[in-house]
């Protein structure tokens, strides 16, 4: 199981309205599988893949969210220890796009201060039917410090390219961050290994446990 | 005046007995004894007597007669019933007398006659003189015969008024009886005409001393001619009640006799000389004419050659030892029919030209050719056989009667065979195997299920002599619903050319040849191997097309054995139990045996009856040794190693299966197999040759085939049962041995550096998932859908309560949740590929369930609300129990306080 070896596991979530395609971005991502009657998903499913960036393989273990997940109690267990997130929408749904804000503001208060958010309009082979233009998209992005990109698990475009680039990213703070070699930060997520740096800002688990 | 002291009755009883020239003189003597000689009903009785009264003939001129009777009775009413009342007042003793109402009914209508008769009497005098004249000068051509006619001149009252051609010309005289009417009133009429026509013939022939002397073969010197008067003299001597009848009839009988035995002469005169067209056909005739040609016929058929010289047409012993010793052929007899087929066929000519087209003479002479020729040969060929070996025995019935069958369709149908001479040749022919057929059938019916039970044994004792140690052999899990329609479409098309895949006993090899044929070719084609590419879900009732063989294959038998070879070393493991071979083997014999014994059915009649009741016999006794005997034997002992399986006793697990399961769940698989095949062989074999009625539920085929295939599901029901306790039971002890603490507590070791931190499903819950799901996978496409689906059903709903179980066994901290949830999912997953909707629900509460191990302690208040939310877990489990699952948790005594009390609301402080 472990015997594939690798420099850097990184913990990202998808998260998003219920039905925007987050299992299938994953699935396509993970197994290069589309399933069009899929049925949503009850709690969290993991999946993993490793991608070379630089001379480096990363791990991604991605967690697959209910998007009706209600209790914070078990958000916020999915966002424990997360560096990365995909912010998914459904370009054809305009109700979805809403919603980016409320999740942005579920992120801010529950997952790490420096975790990376790339927002992600799915189903974009749904052209005829775009309710969210990419243009507002763009900019919603660029004033939230997202970066963004529209994909489309059934005809995997850009599918690929999105997990590449978050990973990416992270990857690149990561590698900056631990120059700086503080490992003051208490690492929630689970099973996390050395490589795995992430500049803390410990508040927010603590503050969560103590409101009323 | 004197008579009339006795009783009507008495007189008209004394009538009957009087010769007729007496009746005419007593009609003398009074009005009312002249009416009660005339009354119709005397004469039509003496008409009666000879059988030449036809009753609705009679009945319809009688209404056409009153109808215009009525017309003319009209006019002449007054003066009419005058002269009836004077007759009524006359004889009073008539009216007296009157006892039944018969007479008087008759007597009204005679009453009248006689009126009439008055005046008709005089014209017939008048006529009769005239005649008398004329007879008198034909007394000079033909002597004697006016002695005759001269009884009649006496009686004027006889009824001369129709023109008596008879006398007239004697060639007339020869079809006096069939011109006879049947006529109310005119009965006494017509006897007369008869009575003198054939009355001076008889009563001179009656006298007659020898043979030369009667008149009649005086006047007729025609033998034809001869004939036909003595056949008509034959039926008049009927009506002769008078005293000395039976001396006249005698001598009448005689004189027929003398007659018959002299043209019987002549005709085997011409038989002898070979005179076919000439004295043959003439006294053939002759004799028909006289008295239907019975005896000439018998003497054509009794004389016949043919019978004398059987011999030439064949030996029966020649069937035997010819070849080889010991060895049985059907060729001599084969020979024999051609031979006296060919010899029918001329005498079909010959027949045709002797015999005139009324005449059925084939008939009896193949009765005959039957009994004394063919049975002559069959039966000392079927004895013989019997004698010497039961197998040979039923192939030479069977072979013989085919022979004899076909035999019969060539022999040609004569001139006077009727339409339905075919049918009577089969009868006939059918009659020569009646004594065979009861013995063949009961034979065949015993031969067949000791052979079958011979190979049952024989197999047993196989198997018990091998050992049974490789009994579990793990079947490699390659597309076996393909190969199984494959198998069973070959199977079809070997029963569908029943001619070429099975010896059919007609085919003039050899029988020693033709016998071994079924064994030897099962085993031989092992080496045609085949590539099943089939899609399992494509239903097609033809074989399979795989590029490789899409030109024309061997021929079937070797390609049902070469694919039954190939089932059979798929079904290894199976070996010990039953085998598919055997029960090809069983089947094949079935079918040969059928195949004779179908031959009878279609002879129809009792013995088809008996036949077909036999057939469907065979198949029973198929059933009843494949069933019980081995199929079953098979599935008990199967479902019995299955109830001895204890997983804590196998130390080695590294199979994905429970042996027993497994050997079972193929016995399920062979099991079917064998049951489509014999529905198979039912449908072409019984239903198909039309021996036994599908529609009939109380048949007793079609319910031993019911109660083979309920006996077939009852053990898989049985076993499948069996089945799942053994199945969970290893479920149960996998999760005991493989799942170690650490899989769902990583920090219980403590060195958290060594964590194997990797998501995805535990070693145990990938085994579980390969152990059940092969098993359930064996069974997809041998069994019913809907008990599949109750079988897979049981199976996920009996894994989630072992999961609970386990569950609730195990320390699952936050860390360790992803794992749990892992495992989860990846039984969620095989459950969602069985389809079945019921068992959904549990595995998704399940999924549901795994969240709270994932919650963080600091969240330990909103744990309690998660618990509580009885919609979250669709009703699977209760609030308690998600407690109790929530007591699983490592940190479960740090987070209790809180959580009970945000649960049940105890305090609420500020910490």
């Amino acid at each position: 199981m472990a015997n594939d070896e690798y420099d850097f596991l990184f913990k990202v979530v998808l998260i998003g309205d219920s039905g925007v395609g987050k299992s299938n971005l994953l699935s396509r991502f993970t197994r290069n599988e589309f399933n069009l009657d899929s049925k949503s998903t009850i709690g969290v499913e993991f999946a993993t893949r490793s991608i070379q960036v630089d001379t480096k393989t990363i791990k991604a273990q991605i967690w697959d969210t209910a998007g009706q997940e209600r209790y914070r109690a078990i958000t916020s267990a999915y966002y424990r220890g997360a560096v990365g997130a995909l912010l998914v929408y459904d370009i054809s749904k305009q109700i979805t796009y809403d919603n980016v804000t409320r999740w942005l503001k579920e992120l801010r208060d529950h997952a790490d201060n420096n975790i990376v958010i790339m927002l992600v309009g799915n189903k974009s082979d749904l052209r005829h039917l775009r309710a969210v233009p990419t243009e507002d998209s763009k900019n919603f992005a660029a004033e939230n410090h997202l970066s963004f990109i529209e994909t489309s698990a059934l005809d995997s475009t850009n599918v690929e390219l999105a997990f590449q680039t978050i990973l990416t990213e992270i990857y690149r703070i990561v590698s900056s961050k631990a120059l700086d070699g503080g490992d003051q930060h208490q690492v929630s997520q689970p099973g996390s290994s050395q490589p795995l740096h992430i500049t803390p800002t410990a508040e927010n688990a603590t503050k969560d446990g103590k409101c009323c | 005046m004197l008579m009339l002291g006795l009783r009507l009755e008495i007189i008209s009883t004394i009538l009957e007995y009087l010769p007729i020239r007496d009746l005419c003189s007593f009609a003398r003597v009074s009005k009312q004894l002249q009416e009660m000689v005339y009354d119709d009903s005397r004469w039509v009785h003496k008409l009666k007597l000879m059988g030449i009264w036809n009753e609705t003939e009679a009945r319809r001129r009688f209404e056409d007669a009153m109808r215009r009777r009525r017309a003319v009775q009209a006019a002449r009413a007054a003066e009419e019933g005058k002269k009836a009342l004077e007759n009524g007042v006359k004889t009073p003793n008539v009216g007296l007398a009157g006892g039944s109402p018969a007479p008087g009914v008759s007597r009204s209508s005679t009453l009248f006659d006689a009126g009439e008769e008055e005046n008709r009497v005089q014209v017939q005098r008048e006529a009769s003189m005239r005649r008398a004249e004329l007879d008198a000068k034909r007394r000079t051509v033909a002597g004697t015969i006016t002695e005759g006619i001269d009884f009649m001149n006496p009686a004027p009252l006889t009824p001369i008024d129709i023109p008596r051609p008879g006398i007239a010309d004697p060639s007339s005289l020869l079809k006096v009886l069939p011109s006879i009417k049947s006529i109310r009133g005119f009965a006494r009429h017509e006897f007369g005409r008869i009575y003198a026509a054939l009355g001076p013939l008889y009563f001179d022939l009656a006298k007659a001393k020898t043979h030369t002397d009667p008149v009649v073969f005086r006047i007729y010197r025609d033998p034809e001619q001869q004939a036909q008067i003595l056949a008509q003299l034959k039926v008049f001597a009927l009506c002769d009640t008078a005293h000395g009848w039976m001396d006249r009839l005698e001598r009448l009988d005689l004189m027929i006799g003398i007659f018959e035995n002299a043209a019987l002469r002549e005709f085997e005169g011409g038989y002898e000389t070979g005179d076919t067209d000439g004295r043959m056909r003439r006294y053939a005739n002759v004799l028909i004419l006289l008295n239907g040609g019975q005896a000439c016929v018998q003497l054509f058929v009794q004389k016949h050659p043919v019978m004398f010289e059987r011999g030439e047409l064949g030996n029966p012993m020649d069937s035997f030892d010819k070849p080889m010793p010991g060895s049985f052929s059907l060729e001599p007899s084969s020979l024999f029919f051609t031979r006296l087929s060919a010899l029918l066929h001329e005498q079909a000519d010959v027949i045709d030209r002797v015999f005139p087209a009324t005449v059925n003479v084939m008939i009896p002479f193949l009765e005959r050719v039957a009994e004394d020729v063919i049975s002559e040969f069959v039966t000392p060929i079927l004895d013989e056989a019997h004698d010497r070996d039961i197998e040979q025995y039923l192939k030479a019935v069977a072979g013989i009667y085919h022979q004899l069958l076909e035999f019969a369709k060539t022999i040609k149908a004569t001139n006077g065979s009727g339409e339905k001479f075919p049918e009577e040749v089969m009868k006939i022919m059918g009659r020569v195997f009646e004594a065979h057929v009861d013995l063949y059938l009961q034979d065949e019916l015993e031969y067949f299920r000791k052979k079958c039970e011979a190979e049952v044994d024989s197999w047993e004792k196989k198997i018990l002599e091998e050992d049974a140690a490789t009994e579990s052999f793990f079947m490699s899990n390659i597309n076996r619903e393909a190969d199984k329609r494959d198998f069973l479409s070959t199977f079809k098309k070997v029963i569908l050319m029943p001619v070429s895949a099975i010896p059919s006993p007609f085919s003039a090899k050899s029988a020693s040849a033709t016998e071994t044929k079924p064994a030897e070719t099962s085993p031989d084609a092992s080496s045609n191997s085949l590539s099943v590419q089939e899609t399992p879900n494509v239903s097609r009732p033809g074989t399979p097309v795989v590029p490789g063989q899409a030109a024309p294959g061997p021929p079937p038998t070797t390609e049902l054995a070469a694919k039954a070879a190939i089932m059979n070393s798929r079904l290894e493991g199976i070996r010990s139990l039953f085998s598919l071979e055997v029960a090809l083997n069983l089947v094949h014999s079935a079918k040969s045996s059928l195949e004779r014994a179908a031959l009878f059915a279609s002879a129809g009649g009792q013995t088809g009856e008996e036949a077909r009741e036999q057939c469907e016999q065979i198949f029973i006794a198929l059933l009843q040794v494949l069933g019980p005997r081995h199929v079953k034997a098979g599935f008990d002992k199967a479902v019995e190693h299955l109830s001895k399986y204890n997983p804590r006793e196998i130390t080695e697990h590294s199979q994905p299966g429970v042996p027993p399961l497994v050997t079972f769940l193929e016995l399920v698989n062979v099991g079917d197999l064998i049951q489509q095949m014999i529905d198979v062989f039912y449908e072409q074999e019984l239903v198909a040759a039309k021996l036994t009625d599908p529609r009939d539920f109380l048949n007793p085929a079609a319910k031993e085939k019911k109660r083979f295939e309920q006996m077939l599901d009852e053990r898989v029901a049985a076993g499948l049962n069996m089945g799942i306790d053994v199945l969970i039971d290893e479920v149960d002890h996998l999760f005991a041995i493989t799942q170690q603490t650490t899989d769902f507590n990583p920090g219980a070791i403590g060195d958290a550096g060594l964590r194997d931190f990797d998501i995805g499903p535990t070693k145990t819950a990938i085994q579980v998932i390969e152990v059940v799901s092969s098993h359930t996978k064996l069974l997809t496409g041998s069994i019913d859908k809907n008990v599949l689906d109750v079988f897979n059903q049981e199976v996920g709903i009996r894994l989630f309560a072992s999961l609970c179980k386990h569950i609730k066994r195990q320390r699952i901290s936050v860390d360790g949740a992803i794992k749990l949830i892992s495992d989860l999912n990846h039984y969620h997953a095989y459950i969602a590929t069985l389809k079945i909707k019921p068992l959904v629900p549990y595995f998704n509460a399940l999924r549901e369930l795994s969240q709270i191990y994932l919650i963080d302690p600091s969240h330990a208040k909103q744990m309690a609300t998660v618990i509580a939310d009885p919609n979250r877990f669709g009703g699977i489990f209760r609030v308690e129990e998600v407690y109790e699952y929530a007591t699983r948790r490592e940190d479960w005594y740090r987070v209790k306080k809180e959580v009970e009390r945000a649960m049940y609301g105890i305090g609420c402080c500020i910490s």
